[in-house]
């Protein structure tokens, strides 16, 4: 049996995962939307960090070497 | 003197010098308890024994002709079966690549034929090297050696698994989460992440370009040390890999402790964690503070609206996107659900997460300015049996967080449970300070015993 989802989340992940191009079930949105939406809040805490002047890390900038 | 199986890499290195044993005949030992050992924890999936007898036949004619490559030469290793390796198959745990044989050496695999090392063979782990737990669904589960029936932790179960067991003297995993040190803590063995970029990774089925490292696990810090001497070098196929020059990472291990700044970041590694682990930790930093260092309460409020981070599950949609499209039934549970989630977040997320993550990582340089050294437990709990496996990834609760902020970590062991399952203390270190790291590692190592106790399979 899948986890309940409530159709308003059920229809924000489906979004999601059209807009993804991700061929996927109901059941399947439904068995994913714990993790989903603990990613997905990230989403709202970055809305409310001060980034500006920030640059993403980059995995072909690795942190500079420790000096001395 | 120990069955050859259960030496050190220093203690073997010793005894094929003074002649009082042989490449061939350590070979055979390992390959021997792996017979014996593999029925219960089922580390391998495929082993080498007729490339390792060859390979230790070569390694001790050369020693008797004076060639002798160093501390590695004639030690049969083995390496997590996301490593590419010539014309062995490299099936990343998975049934996509249960068929695939390399044309070339990965990176770190060339490394470790030029010091020498013979490969035994390669090792299980969560398919795809996607979670905590080694329960493979296509391979079967690695069995943790303190007791079979409970996980060895992941990614890198098998590399953990042989190395406490006794089918190799070291091994490679990978850790882009946690994926050496946790299986290290909960098979009671050293595993050590290095600094981001330190050890190239071309030719290593990727999860996440930003995140993965590959990191040695050994029986002892010393050996960790002697492995990454051989493995850590820039790589030019490698977009993350650091030019820093590597030097030689056993030089400074018996300088000890004195003034070692010890920092503890209690709300962020040491929250909702079983007693008796806090209590075996505390006890650690105890013997660190009764070796000279101190220990000092610290923070990183970045950090915490960094966990959960969605960087992981994106890049890994994204090397899987394929695959995941036209046959994501060929997928295990938890690889598929992994990957699916990642697939559902948008892109403005993901950079959002690396901007975080820039400023993690500055705010990490900074402490490292007043700390050496951060401790805490590798794991809130022991090995959760096979059976109950990590659902909600309470295993990886303090671990990834040194992926994030890409900082040089090592897992030692540091007591035992009640019910006899090894727990360890975790020592994160300063970006490419991986020397201090192991100085203060191998400090409290040389205090304990801890290291010395064998799990009886």
């Amino acid at each position: 049996m899948p986890p309940e989802i409530d159709s308003q989340q059920l229809a924000r992940l489906r979004t999601l995962a059209d807009a993804a191009r991700l061929s996927i079930s109901d059941e399947r949105l439904a068995e994913i939307a714990p993790l989903a939406e603990i990613l997905l809040d990230r989403f709202g805490a970055f809305a409310e960090l001060d980034l500006d002047q920030v640059q993403p890390a980059s995995n072909l900038r690795p942190p500079r070497p420790a000096s001395g | 003197m120990s069955e050859p199986h259960d030496l050190t890499i220093r203690e073997a290195a010793t005894a094929l010098r003074d002649g009082s044993l042989t490449a061939a005949a350590l070979t055979d030992a390992v390959l021997a308890r792996a017979a014996v050992t593999e029925p219960a924890i089922n580390a391998y999936i495929t082993l080498t024994a007729d490339l390792a007898r060859q390979q230790a036949a070569n390694a001790d004619e050369e020693l008797r002709a004076g060639r002798d490559r160093g501390p590695l030469h004639g030690i049969p290793v083995a390496l997590k079966d996301i490593i590419d390796t010539a014309g062995i198959p490299t099936t990343a745990g998975s049934d996509f690549l249960r068929d695939r044989v390399p044309q070339s050496d990965a990176f770190v695999t060339r490394k470790l034929y030029d010091a020498g090392a013979v490969l035994v063979g390669k090792l299980n782990l969560h398919e795809f090297a996607m979670s905590t737990t080694s329960i493979n669904p296509h391979y079967g589960p690695v069995g943790n050696p303190w007791d079979p029936a409970r996980v060895a932790g992941g990614s890198s179960g098998g590399s953990a698994a042989a190395v406490a067991a006794g089918s190799a003297l070291a091994t490679l995993g990978s850790d882009t989460g946690g994926s050496v040190r946790l299986p290290a803590a909960l098979c009671g063995v050293v595993g050590l992440k290095p600094t981001y970029g330190r050890v190239g990774r071309s030719g290593v089925v990727m999860i996440s370009w930003s995140l993965d490292h590959v990191g040695p696990l050994t029986r002892t810090v010393e050996d960790a040390a002697l492995m990454l001497n051989a493995i850590a070098g820039y790589d030019p196929n490698d977009g993350g890999s650091a030019e820093d020059p590597a030097g030689d990472f056993t030089r400074d291990l018996g300088r000890g402790v004195e003034g070692l700044r010890i920092g503890i970041a209690r709300k962020l590694f040491w929250s909702r964690c079983d007693p008796e682990i806090e209590a075996a930790c505390e006890a650690a930093i105890d013997v660190l503070r009764g070796l000279g260092a101190t220990v000092h309460e610290v923070d990183l409020p970045l950090l915490h609206g960094a966990r959960r981070t969605p960087i992981l599950a994106v890049e890994a949609a994204a090397y899987h996107s394929t695959w995941l499209r036209q046959h994501a039934d060929r997928y295990g549970d938890d690889a598929r659900s992994l990957l699916e989630a990642g697939a559902l977040i948008p892109g403005t997320a993901y950079v959002q997460a690396q901007r975080l993550r820039t400023k993690v990582i500055d705010e990490t340089r900074a402490l490292f300015n007043t700390i050496d050294v951060l401790a805490s437990p590798t794991s809130p709990v022991v090995a959760p049996t096979i059976e109950a496996g990590d659902p909600k990834f309470v295993l990886a609760r303090y671990i990834m967080d040194f992926n994030v902020t890409a900082i040089p970590a090592i897992s030692i062991p540091c007591g035992f449970s009640g019910n006899d399952l090894p727990i360890s203390l975790m020592l994160g270190g300063r970006h490419f300070g991986e020397s201090a790291l192991l100085r203060a590692a191998h400090a409290y190592e040389q205090a304990t015993d801890w290291h010395r106790r064998r799990p009886s399979l």
